[in-house]
């Protein structure tokens, strides 16, 4: 098994906020106001539901892949197809959070930086990182989610000092319409969990797999929500003018006066964080990709993927605005579909494996191969 | 195949070394347009006034001395001017070939001729640009901007250090002060009430001062006249003196001193706004009193004149601590009140009269009679305040703003009568420090 | 070839096999017999050769027999047999070789009389508290400093020559009922195919068994004390012992163990704690201030206060390089003192620190060449390092590395760095043991001796990040009170 529980729980940790305080706060401010913080929480139930249907997923699949569910359920030729439809998924996935933390860096890190240059070397990493695959992404996450929880925890006790909870009021008064439109609008900041199904099958069996990942999705959920309405309470009328909150929210703290801007050490954790959270979609791109033909050569894929996203960041470098408004209109629907509804379908459609004797068959393999890589390492 | 695997296999034993060899080629030319430290000038304070219908932005740009002799930093004033204040804040980039970092900048004073139009106007390009901190201090100048950022000052080498020290957002200051930011501002201007305020800065002549609190620093005046004049050297001989003007001061030096006398600021006076019409100036009490109810203090010295104090009336001297304010709009009825309750603790500090010494504890414990002044003291200034901002249709309290985001049921009926219908009940509760 | 009888014949034939003026050959009579000892003068006791072996045999007057000779002799015998060829490995491996008139074969009695340092305090790892002893280059006397630490049983020893031409012995040790047999024997396994023809230290050992050999990383660690190799291997590592080589080597190995110095275990737990915080927080420091502080330079004003900001700016005026070149100059220069520092003679040594420290340093930002923030970053960082020497090597080059990446892409490029490394460790593997465990994977159980240091009577598991078959390593018998506790 190439993962463990914790592994889940720190990395479901990590990519729940680290994407979610650049632009989307904005966004929120812009169509539910005072609400901001119950759109976002109408995008996290979503994803609590996601988070539940997969891990419900894993639980009646055991030690099945979604790939083996796939090939159960029709043949190895669909199976192929939908993996390279997510490849294509979560290549796109990752192109509005680049694009956003690109801007974020040179505005908020790079005042006086040149050009896009200075955040092409993330795919240098991510394309390290999509050699390495599953393993060591898992492993990173467990030591980035330290880095995570001081970020997250710092920004909080920063930034609670300066808020102002009339703000957040009248509570629940702002058009639904409107706020239902915010949320759709932010669902390409959402579906991170989704991630999890393509590490079925490959998850340690552990007691307690099902509470630890609520848990952790509950509390990920739960601070995202926290300081989506501490956003609202600090900047009040003017938040759908703020841009880039997580830089924001931390500086009017009055401790900073004295001891100057300590608060940039809660951002570039949370920074750090934010690398490897978008990661995250290029490494399963290059997973689904790999799988769907099947060549065993992550290398090509990696750096076919990264190049070509860094190609597209360099050419729209001064389309933000137009790219996300692009994704939010032709993107959304398709992610519903792909994160949303898919896996549920499939939850409730798929196919255990049937053949016992291949079972036999593959666990003696997997043993034998085991044994052969402890051996390869000695 | 097993050509292109070689090959796979070629570029990825060689990558690292590749980039490795990229990248040191790449930092050790460090040519690559960066705009580092020694092109940059740090800006440490913002001026605005307007004049022939443009904006003309003054910058003090802090100029360091070497640590290692006795002398303090200096500062220059460099002015450009423009039809918007991004245009003249890069009129001054360009004139100088200096790039004009306004990260550091924590002040920004709004000259006098700005004040006859919504002052929002000027503001908007700090609330918009994510190059000058939201937090930067904001007041208004009695006169020119620009003469506050050339103002000398005895105790700090740049005055825009001294006016941010009393616009300070702590404790201490807020007392007699209605300090706000860029980003306060805004937020009351897009409020519901659009009510924001500022202070108002005078310059004050420093009394006793000859002119150099800074001793030390006066035999390096020259040089740093020098420095200065080096470091924007193109300024002076006449190629941008359209746009671009230039005046250097020190931290304190005995040769301007004999001709110049330094200044000390003064910012108890607060500008309320009204959707960012100037409205109203409230002098030192009133600010007091706007103060209490709407910022958190911590301890305030008041003095509370006829009072009846060991038999004679006097003035006594008071400390006012643990404040605590709320203000509340609630309805009876149809008929909206706002409550404005103060709760203060009271220390008896100093009285014009010869008490007996009659113990500590008595010496201590203030009388229900002073105590009865004081309430009445806080509570006819808050009202007073109140009703001169309504006068002139200022939402000084924010009662807008609380019926709709408190009495939202209500909002859609009395959003434009509020003001007008509130009736108000200021409770002050002052009891002796025990 | 074998021996044929005629001790003419056979000494011929031995000095055939063997040259060299210092094989000695020491004749005399065995009960009316010709015989002669043959022994490498440079190697061997020849005091005990002529009191223990050759006079009990010039006494003996019973049987004469290859055995009964071998009773007499009061030496242990190594080998013995008919082989011209084992004879002579014998005799070069400091053993001396009896020959006698009339018997076919010969027998070697172990009389190894080497040159060897005395057990001494090591240089590497010093400590203020603890044992002071440390391995020296015989592999005898570090396999008895073990042996004196470890009296049991269970310890196993596993002895194997390396080198076609060198022939050094290797020793594998391990104990039987904690270390993971496997991955023991593997690594026997892993040494018997080496095949090279000279073995010159451990560090020999460690590169051609290491699974990622272009690592910057070590997959091997090493100490050159006896109380570490102890308690690693009762933690269930296996020590590589090399003769020659003073230090030793052990694995499956950790990162954090480079963070354990042998002194956090024997001084007070709450100081011990302090310090290795100290040491982290160093080690961060060292790594990370000249990137940040060129970074920032180039990059992030706003990270730096002003006031530090003004200082910074004064003293870079007039300095012809840009900020990324001077830190690199500086640490250039600072990496070529340290090396000649190692390398030049001790009486050049004081000439050295007079040239380093004054002339490069003062004097270099009296002229305006370098600035003295950069020479005080600089200086800092390097003085921080060394709290951890063994990461000195690999860490100068992160920190070179990171400080290159800083310079070009700024602050966000340290941020990737730093990503990149964590995942590079994370992907690596000592002996299939994640070198970053008890981290990545996480085993909460093993955190208590990384950044915190429990008390010892709370480490009462072996840790389980290392593969072992006993995680017990400390039983408190019924009615057991914890007094160590505060």
């Amino acid at each position: 098994m190439e993962v463990n529980k914790k592994q889940v729980c720190a990395l479901l940790f990590t990519i729940i906020p680290s994407s979610k305080f650049l632009v989307l706060p904005t966004l929120y401010a812009a169509y539910a106001k005072q609400d901001a913080w119950f759109a976002g929480l109408i995008n996290l139930i979503a994803d609590g539901i996601l988070v539940a249907v997969i891990v419900a997923f894993i639980s009646v699949y055991e030690g099945q892949t979604f790939f083996d569910v796939l090939e159960n359920t029709f043949n190895k030729k669909v199976a192929r197809a939908v993996y390279f439809v997510y490849g294509l998924y979560f290549m796109f996935k990752c192109v509005v959070p680049v694009f956003e933390q690109k801007n974020y860096t040179e505005i908020v890190l790079y005042e006086t930086s040149p050009t896009v240059f200075t955040f092409l070397p993330f795919f240098l990493v991510s394309a390290y990182m999509c050699v390495h695959g599953l393993r060591p992404m898992a492993r990173t996450a467990e030591i980035v989610a330290w880095f995570t929880a001081t970020g997250l925890v710092l920004v909080t006790f920063l930034s609670v000092s300066s808020v102002d909870f009339l703000y957040l009021r009248p509570v629940l008064k702002n058009p639904v319409g409107q706020t239902l439109s915010g949320s759709y609008k932010a669902m390409i900041w959402y579906g991170q969990p989704l991630v999890l199904l393509f590490m079925a099958g490959k998850i340690k069996k552990e007691k307690h797999f099902k509470l630890s990942v609520g848990i952790t999705f509950g509390v990920a959920a739960a601070i995202v929500v926290l300081l989506f309405a501490f956003f609202t309470g600090i900047y009040g009328d003017i938040a759908v003018r703020q841009l880039y909150a997580l830089s924001k929210m931390t500086k009017y703290s009055i401790a900073l006066n004295n001891v100057g801007r300590f608060d940039y050490i809660a951002t570039l954790m949370l920074v750090t964080a934010g690398v490897l959270s978008l990661s995250v979609p290029l490494v399963f791109s290059t997973m689904c990709f790999n799988t769907a033909f099947g060549k065993g050569k992550p290398f090509v894929f990696a750096i076919i993927i990264n190049a070509l996203i860094a190609t597209v960041l360099s050419i729209f470098n001064l389309y933000f605005n137009r790219t996300i408004e692009l994704f939010e209109n032709y993107f959304s629907p398709v992610m519903l579909l792909l994160v949303y509804v898919f896996p549920l379908v499939m939850l409730i459609i798929g196919k255990k494996r049937r053949v016992e004797k291949n079972d036999f068959n593959e666990s003696k393999l997997r043993e034998k191969s085991a044994i052969m890589r402890e051996k390869g390492d000695l | 195949m097993s050509k292109n695997l070689g090959a796979i296999g070629f570029i990825k034993s060689k990558l690292i070394l590749i980039l490795a060899l990229i990248v040191t080629v790449l930092y050790l030319s460090n040519d690559f347009s960066i705009i580092d430290i020694r092109q940059t000038a740090l800006i440490a304070a913002i001026g605005l006034d307007k004049s022939d219908g443009m904006y003309e932005a003054s910058v003090q740009v802090a100029i360091p001395q070497a640590t290692d002799q006795t002398a303090s930093n200096s500062s220059a004033v460099l002015t450009g001017k423009g039809k918007t204040v991004g245009d003249a804040l890069e009129q001054i980039g360009t004139s100088t070939g200096w790039y004009i970092k306004l990260s550091f900048c924590n002040l920004i004073v709004l000259g006098e001729s700005l004040f006859d139009g919504d002052i929002m106007q000027p503001l908007d390009y700090f609330l918009r640009t994510d190059k000058i901190q939201d937090t930067a201090r904001l007041c208004m100048a009695e006169k020119s901007a620009k003469d506050i950022l050339s103002a000398k000052t005895p105790l700090d080498e740049l005055s825009a250090f001294s006016v941010t020290k009393i616009l300070e957002p702590d404790s201490e200051s807020l007392s007699s002060i209605a300090a706000t930011s860029v980003k306060e501002f805004a937020m009351g201007y897009y409020s519901e009430s659009g009510f924001s305020s500022m202070p108002i800065v005078k310059l004050t002549e420093a009394e006793g001062d000859n002119g150099g609190g800074n001793s030390a620093s006066s035999s390096v005046d020259d040089v740093e006249r020098k420095n200065a004049e080096f470091a924007f050297g193109n300024l002076r001989n006449g190629e941008n003196s359209e746009e671009t003007t230039f005046v250097s001061e020190s931290g304190g030096g005995e040769k301007e001193s004999s001709n110049e006398k330094s200044n000390i600021f003064d910012a108890t006076s607060t500008v309320l706004f009204d959707k960012g019409v100037k409205k109203l100036v409230l002098e030192k009490d009133e600010t007091l009193a706007f103060n209490m109810m709407t910022h958190p203090i911590s301890e305030v010295s008041v003095e509370v004149p006829n009072i009846e104090y060991e038999g004679q009336n006097t003035t006594v001297f008071l400390t006012v601590k643990n404040i605590k304010n709320s203000i509340k709009l609630r309805f009876t009825g149809a008929n909206p009140i706002l409550e404005l309750t103060l709760v203060t603790d009271a220390k008896l500090d100093d009285a014009d009269v010869i008490s007996d010494p009659g113990g500590l504890v008595k010496n201590y414990i203030v009388p229900d009679s002073v105590l009865t002044k004081l309430s009445e003291f806080f509570q006819n200034k808050i009202e007073s305040v109140f009703e001169k901002a309504r006068n002139v249709r200022t939402d000084i309290f924010q009662v807008k703003n609380r019926l709709y985001r408190t009495q939202n049921k209500y909002y859609e009926n009395m959003k434009n009568n509020i003001l007008k219908d509130v009736k108000i009940s200021v409770k002050v509760k002052a009891k002796s420090y025990r | 070839m074998n021996f044929c009888g005629n001790i003419q014949k056979d000494e011929k034939l031995l000095r055939r096999s063997v040259c060299g003026d210092d094989i000695k050959f020491l004749r005399f009579e065995i009960s009316g017999h010709n015989a002669v000892a043959v022994y490498t003068d440079s190697i061997c006791d020849k005091e005990l050769l002529g009191r223990e072996v050759v006079n009990p045999l010039f006494k003996y007057k019973g049987d004469y027999t290859l055995e009964k000779l071998k009773e007499v002799s009061l030496i242990a015998v190594t080998a013995s047999g008919a082989d011209v060829k084992q004879a002579a490995e014998q005799l070069l491996d400091g053993s001396a070789v009896i020959l006698a008139d009339g018997i076919k074969g010969f027998f070697a009695a172990d009389l190894k009389k080497f040159e060897v340092r005395a057990v001494a305090e090591p240089p590497l790892q010093t400590v203020m508290r603890g044992p002071r002893e440390g391995f020296n280059e015989c592999i005898k006397t570090n396999l008895s400093l073990m042996r004196r630490r470890i009296k049991s049983p269970s310890l196993s020893v596993t002895t194997l020559s390396v080198g076609r031409l060198s022939k050094t012995a290797v020793a594998v040790l391990y104990i039987k009922n904690v270390a993971d047999k496997k991955l023991a024997d593997g690594v026997i396994e892993k040494i018997k195919n080496i095949d090279i023809d000279n073995v010159s230290d451990s560090s020999y050992i460690a590169k051609l068994i290491s699974t990622h050999k272009g690592s910057i990383f070590k997959m091997i660690n090493d100490s050159e004390k006896p109380d570490v190799v102890a308690a690693r291997l009762a933690e269930g590592r296996i020590a590589v012992i090399v003769d020659g080589s003073p230090i030793v080597l052990t694995l499956p190995y950790l990162l954090i163990e480079d963070f354990q110095n042998p002194e956090d275990y024997y001084a007070n737990t709450i100081r011990s704690n302090f310090v290795r915080w100290i040491r982290v927080c160093a080690l961060a420091f060292s790594v990370l201030l000249p990137a940040f502080y060129v970074a920032s330079q180039l990059f992030h004003l706003q990270f730096i206060p002003l006031n530090f900001l003004l200082t910074i700016v004064n003293s870079i005026k007039g300095i012809p390089m840009s900020p990324s070149f001077e830190m690199f100059f500086i640490l250039l220069i600072f990496e070529i003192l340290n090396e000649a520092s190692i390398r030049m003679p001790k009486y050049a040594g004081m000439a050295l620190s007079i040239v380093g420290a004054l002339v490069l340093g003062d004097t270099a930002v009296r002229a305006g060449i370098v600035s003295s923030p950069a020479i005080l970053i600089m200086a800092l960082s390097a003085i921080s390092l060394y709290t951890v020497p063994e990461l000195v090597e690999t860490m100068s080059i992160i920190r070179i590395t990171l400080l290159i990446v800083a310079g070009s892409v700024g602050g966000y490029g340290i941020i990737l760095g730093i990503i990149f490394i964590i995942n590079y460790l994370c992907a690596a593997e000592s002996f299939g043991t994640p070198i970053l465990a008890p981290f990545a994977p996480l085993v909460p159980e093993d955190l208590k001796d990384t950044f915190y240091i429990s008390y010892l009577s709370e480490m009462q598991k072996r840790p389980r990040s290392i593969r072992n078959i006993n995680p017990r390593r400390m039983k408190f018998s019924v009615g057991y009170k914890n007094t160590d506790k505060p």
